[in-house]
């Protein structure tokens, strides 16, 4: 099999996500598409983080994490585990990852598979342990999810002025979610 | 005082919107989002919801009014304030 459909998302931890929106966004011009956030899900130290995309063209986004607690003296790479950091590959379709998965487990790859809010993806490692994903949509995003996304790293940059939590991000989207449908 | 968790209207979160309903929660209609609201606190169980992790650690990602109780990998309890 030749791999030939791109990258998806290159993911980085950031420290601050509302400098990151405007750079992004107004000076590079690029959309934000998506925002998960979740609190237990992430690193045992960081477990409550956003996880956010910009669409650079095509299919390729540029994506990056915020791990509430995280403060930027502590390394990303020493203090949250190597798939923050990771590069995933472009399947354009669900048939196309079942394939890739089939093809990996039979060259002796152990691949691990997990479905996401919008994507499923495998994760596997290259023969230098660096983390590889290959991801599939499993719906394309509209503008309800970009308007989504727009509220939710909106919370964010307000929590985090705060120095409040995931909770409070949480209610503070609560409150935009309200207002915006005065 | 009503809690209130507001789940956008995205085919991944709907099963957030059935398991708090199916307990009685009252649901309003803001355009993008479902607002589930109850009297008191609005409790949801995983099983009862039935979701994959991912979207579970994420249920509360259209905001919520509320203290968070109780987000394990059990159940979401947001006490009303």
């Amino acid at each position: 099999m030749r791999f030939d459909t791109g990258i998806d998302h290159v993911a980085f931890v950031t420290f601050d996500p509302g400098a990151t929106v405007r750079f992004y966004t107004e000076v590079l011009g690029a959309e934000l598409t998506h925002c998960i956030t979740a609190k237990g899900w992430g690193p045992t130290d960081y477990p409550d983080f956003v996880h956010f995309f910009f669409n650079i063209g095509g299919a390729t986004n540029l994506a990056f994490f915020y791990y509430f607690g995280l403060e930027p003296e502590e390394l990303p790479e020493t203090k949250v585990p190597r798939i923050a950091r990771h590069v995933a590959l472009h399947c354009p379709t669900m048939s196309d990852l079942d394939k890739w998965t089939d093809h990996l487990r039979a060259q002796g790859l152990r691949v691990a598979r997990t479905e996401h809010e919008t994507i499923t993806s495998i994760y596997f490692k290259d023969p230098n342990g660096y983390q590889l994903e290959m991801t599939a949509p499993n719906r394309p995003l509209d503008d309800k999810d970009v308007r989504d996304a727009e509220r939710s790293i909106e919370a964010l940059i307000r929590a985090q002025a705060e120095g409040g939590s995931i909770e409070r991000m949480w209610q503070l989207k609560g409150e935009l979610v309200e207002a915006a449908a005065r | 005082m009503k809690a209130v968790l507001y789940v956008l209207k995205a085919p991944e979160f709907a099963p957030i919107v059935d398991a708090a309903t199916a307990d009685g929660a009252d649901q309003r209609d803001l355009g993008d989002y479902l607002a589930i609201e109850r009297e008191g606190e609005i409790r949801i169980r995983r099983v009862d919801a039935g979701l994959i992790e991912a979207v579970w650690f994420g249920a509360a990602t259209g905001g919520m009014r509320g203290s968070l109780t109780q987000f394990d990998a059990d159940a979401l309890v947001i006490t009303a304030e």
